[in-house]
């Protein structure tokens, strides 16, 4: 059976963006909550990086196309929804979002062997932070010290990717035969 | 179907050009702060716009303003307030409409406070020490009787004539001290010139004696949507303490009467100190606030914040309330609409006013 | 448990290992500046004598600067990322009284010799009646 990615079946066609919409919703739904838990760097919009288990997610059974897309429209339909859309966190969010997401979409592609999804969503939580961090700096320059949370970064990047990763390996053993995927 | 999905995608990226654009296109606020040393304290004005230059040059002309009504007010400079004290009694002088404008206010707080605000009393003041060269001294002295009876007991008056525009001393026994009520008006006219520019809102901070005012409400397009000014009360008896913060919304004024502002000490023996915010044992504090009636530094108070709408109205007000104690004070805030007050007491009870009851204000000094 | 630690190291390939040991690595070497001068590093004091801006002053290097006013001299502190005025003219040495701050937003008055130091940003106080 031809991996569905590339399948070009109309039922196929479908599902792949009924799937993409369902993803999508759901990354959403996790972008606004985890927005309201307390930063714990005080940038304004600091995310925990959660949602981005999705973004993984979207580009293993949809392709990196489709998940730096669902990066870009969880960022800004997400903070739509939370009413944060003109505020600075937003902008953080966003940039995180699509950084990180490119980050995952290369490791993808070229650091497979070597890294397994674990490692790859570790990169990209870590990229979502210090994209958010860098992009704080470079905005809010009243806010001086915020080159120092950088360790704190590290291990936090750390962490969420790692659960991540994990649960995102979980599914992908789970799901990825019954898709046709390695 | 497939045209749907096109349209959808088509909406959403329309959706996401525009955020994306919309973000772009809040500009970054602009914050000019600025101080200076004026009429005896530092003289800080903060601005908020829109535009760096419009921001600037406000404060420019507010503190070109400032300046010109610090000389104007100056018990002794060549202002006419200065004039007006050198011919002492009892021949007319000329005045500026500024200060003819604040001695006709300071008459209507004098009686609107039964005589505890009251400008005449200058020559008292300067018996004690507290002349217009204190800063340097740091001390006062304790005057005898016999120099404060006769100028406690004369009648102190200032006739205006607001025809004319002049404005004669009653008698020997006044000087006119404006101390109480020129720094608020001060204030108010640099409000009054801020606001004639672009900003958003502006803060205006003369030793103590603050004014703010917001004039658009920066709701939709920046992070700090609306939010009130926080301004705190100082903890009279520890510099390095406030006593409270008070959340402040649209146009609104306060300032603060203290017994820590400019006081000393003095010990039995009648030798004197330089004071400090905390009390000393075995030492009495005479502080520059005195009460009309006595010739003596008020007791009872020891600290004394009024909000109200105008910096003039809570200057002069922070003060009569000080003189007019707990009780009468109180009764005197809750008689005005629109003006509310934070006072300390010597035995360090703090009392607020109605208005202030959401105000989360310690029963006792901390 | 221990079924929960052997899925976890089935899903870790060498690469991921490798991966955490590395970041593992980057944050240990920037953690001495996070704990002792990191709040401070990215502050400054700002000295202002007679509203002019005088000096701005790091607060992560320790040092001591005297600044001159019209009634004498200031001699401001830094130490540990905070900042404080050890002597100033002035009877009533409020400023002096007025001991260490470090935070956005807090100041420091010695208005007899008209000298300012201020930390900025916001400190969610706007201003304090005094």
């Amino acid at each position: 059976m031809t991996p569905y990615t590339r399948s070009t079946l109309p039922e196929v066609w479908l599902l792949k963006r009924i799937l993409f919409a369902a993803l999508l919703a759901l990354g959403i739904v996790l972008y606004v909550l985890e927005g309201f838990f307390p930063p714990l760097v005080p940038v304004p919009g600091a995310k925990l990086g959660l949602s981005n288990i999705l973004v993984l997610f979207t580009m293993l059974f949809l392709g990196s196309g489709a998940g730096i897309f669902l990066a870009v429209a969880r960022s800004i339909l997400g903070s739509f929804i939370a009413g944060t859309l003109l505020a600075p966190g937003a902008l953080l969010g966003l940039a995180g979002g699509l950084v990180s997401a490119l980050v995952v979409a290369f490791s993808l592609k070229r650091l497979r062997p070597p890294l397994g999804l674990v490692g790859i969503s570790i990169l990209g939580a870590i990229a979502h932070n210090i994209t958010q961090l860098a992009v704080a700096y470079m905005l809010f320059v009243q806010i001086q010290g915020l080159l120092y949370y950088l360790p704190i970064l590290f291990v936090l990047g750390l962490i969420s990717g790692l659960i991540t990763g994990l649960i995102a390996v979980y599914l992908f053993e789970r799901l990825g035969p019954e898709l046709g995927l390695s | 179907m497939r045209k749907t999905l096109s349209l959808l995608k088509i909406f959403v990226f329309g959706v996401l050009a525009s955020s994306l654009v919309l973000i772009y296109l809040q500009g970054r606020v602009a914050i000019v702060q600025e101080e200076q040393y004026l009429l005896g304290t530092y003289f800080r004005i903060k601005a908020q716009s829109r535009s760096q230059d419009q921001a600037h040059q406000a404060v420019r002309e507010a503190f070109a303003e400032a300046k010109r009504l610090a000389e104007e007010f100056s018990r002794t400079g060549t202002g006419s307030l200065g004039e007006l004290n050198r011919q002492g009694c009892c021949a007319a002088v000329q005045l500026t409409d500024d200060v003819l404008t604040v001695l006709e206010a300071a008459q209507k707080y004098r009686e609107l406070s039964d005589g505890a605000f009251d400008p005449t009393i200058g020559k008292i003041v300067d018996l004690w020490g507290f002349t217009q060269d204190w800063d340097r001294a740091g001390v006062g002295r304790i005057p005898s009787e016999e120099a404060l009876r006769p100028l406690v007991e004369a009648p102190r008056n200032i006739l205006i004539d607001p025809q004319t525009k002049t404005a004669r001393l009653s008698s020997s026994a006044v000087a006119v001290d404006l101390g109480g009520i020129a720094k608020g008006y001060i204030v108010d006219r640099v409000v009054e010139i801020l606001k004639k520019h672009e900003l958003e809102s502006a803060l205006v901070d003369a030793g103590g004696n603050i004014r703010v005012f917001t004039l658009r409400s920066r709701r939709v397009l920046w992070w700090e949507d609306r939010r009130p000014f926080r301004i705190a009360v100082q903890h009279p008896r520890d510099e390095r303490k406030i006593i409270g913060i008070l959340e402040i919304w649209g146009d609104r004024a306060l300032a603060t009467s203290g017994d820590y502002q400019r006081c000393f000490f003095a010990d039995a023996l009648g030798n004197i100190f330089p004071c400090r915010y905390a009390d000393e044992p075995d030492k009495i504090r005479y502080h520059h606030i005195m009460d009309p009636k006595t010739g003596k530094p008020a007791r009872g108070l020891i600290s004394a914040t009024i909000v109200a709408p105008t910096a003039m109205e809570a200057d002069a007000l922070s003060t009569a309330v000080f003189v007019l104690g707990e009780q009468r004070g109180l009764a005197l805030i809750e008689s005005l609409p629109d003006v509310e007050g934070v006072l300390v007491t010597e035995e360090g009870r703090i009392l607020t006013s109605s208005g202030l009851r959401e105000a989360s204000f310690p029963t006792e000094l901390p | 448990m221990r079924e929960l630690v052997r899925t976890v190291r089935r899903y870790l390939t060498w690469g991921d290992y490798m991966l955490i040991a590395l970041v593992l690595l980057g944050a240990s070497a920037t953690i001495p500046l996070l704990h002792k001068n990191a709040e401070a590093s990215g502050r400054w004091a700002i000295v202002r004598v007679d509203g002019q801006i005088v000096h701005q002053l790091p607060l992560a290097k320790d040092q001591e600067v005297t600044v001159i006013g019209p009634a004498g001299e200031t001699v401001i502190q830094v130490q540990g990322g905070r900042v404080r005025v050890l002597r100033s003219p002035g009877a009533q040495e409020i400023c002096m009284r007025q001991g260490w701050i470090h935070k956005p937003g807090q100041a420091l008055i010695c208005l007899p010799n008209r000298v300012t130091i201020e930390i900025p940003g916001d400190s969610g106080i706007d201003a304090i009646s005094r």
